[in-house]
């Protein structure tokens, strides 16, 4: 039988002072449709897996750090993950050893 | 979530996919951003591994133009963001050494592109099924593909 994973990767609050990112308003609009998504697929059994990569980490936030969790946290973009996981070197988590599972 | 399960720097050699066959996994589905980036890299490596992978592109968030000037989350027509994660995996198996390949791995990475799905979050169907249903055929003339 198949095993379902989630993964959510790089949604982060973007630094006040970075007019590329979505706006305001666009993000919290964003990330309710994501809590959406993720909260049906828990009622389905599948986890969601919150995957922070590197190079946004080091634009955003600290990197690989429990503040990074927080600030997720007080933003409420992870009302529905399940579990963290934190790679510093690059884009891509399969082929780049993980700093921190939370 | 208790922080004090944070294990910084501690984790030794464990790959994204070593996390993964841990826990079991065999199908993963990806949202978030950035749609050319983080997306593309592990989906396409998510099928390179084996996994069955699906994109939800109405959740991905992408860039409005190459320049990566704004992102964007195209709610209401997840085919462009499609078109610009699908974009970025053709450079992917042209170009394999950049992205940490080896040059002989183009057609793998093309495979694996190949074995990706794109789906809705809304219904879980197709895309290009949602596609299709949405634009009638033309008498005489093929609908269009992607």
């Amino acid at each position: 039988m198949s095993k379902q994973l989630n993964m959510v990767i790089d949604v982060q609050v973007p630094p006040d002072n970075d007019t590329r990112g979505l706006s305001e308003v666009e993000h919290e609009k964003y990330v309710a449709a994501l809590n959406s998504r993720v909260s049906s697929l828990r009622d389905q059994g599948v986890s969601t897996l919150w995957v922070a990569m590197g190079d946004s980490q080091q634009v955003y936030s600290p990197p690989h750090s429990p503040e990074l969790i927080d600030r997720l946290r007080f933003t409420g973009n992870d009302t529905a993950a399940d579990e963290y996981i934190f790679e510093k070197r690059g884009m891509n988590g399969f082929t780049h050893t993980v700093d921190a599972v939370s | 979530m208790d922080g004090s399960r944070f294990m910084d720097g501690h984790f030794g050699e464990v790959t994204l996919h070593d996390h993964l066959q841990s826990q079991g996994i065999d199908h993963v589905s990806i949202m978030g951003g950035m749609a050319g980036f983080c997306i593309t890299q592990n989906s396409v490596a998510a099928s390179v591994h084996g996994y069955q992978t699906t994109i939800y592109p109405d959740l991905v968030v992408g860039w409005t133009n190459q320049k990566f000037e704004k992102a964007v989350w195209r709610e209401s027509s997840p085919r462009q963001t499609e078109a610009e994660i699908k974009t970025a995996m053709t450079a992917m198996w042209m170009n394999p050494t950049e992205y940490g390949y080896l040059a002989h791995e183009g057609p793998k990475l093309l495979a694996a592109q190949r074995r990706i799905e794109f789906r809705h979050s809304g219904d879980d169907a197709p895309l290009s099924t949602r596609h299709a249903l949405a634009v009638p055929k033309t008498a005489g003339r093929a609908a269009p593909t992607t």
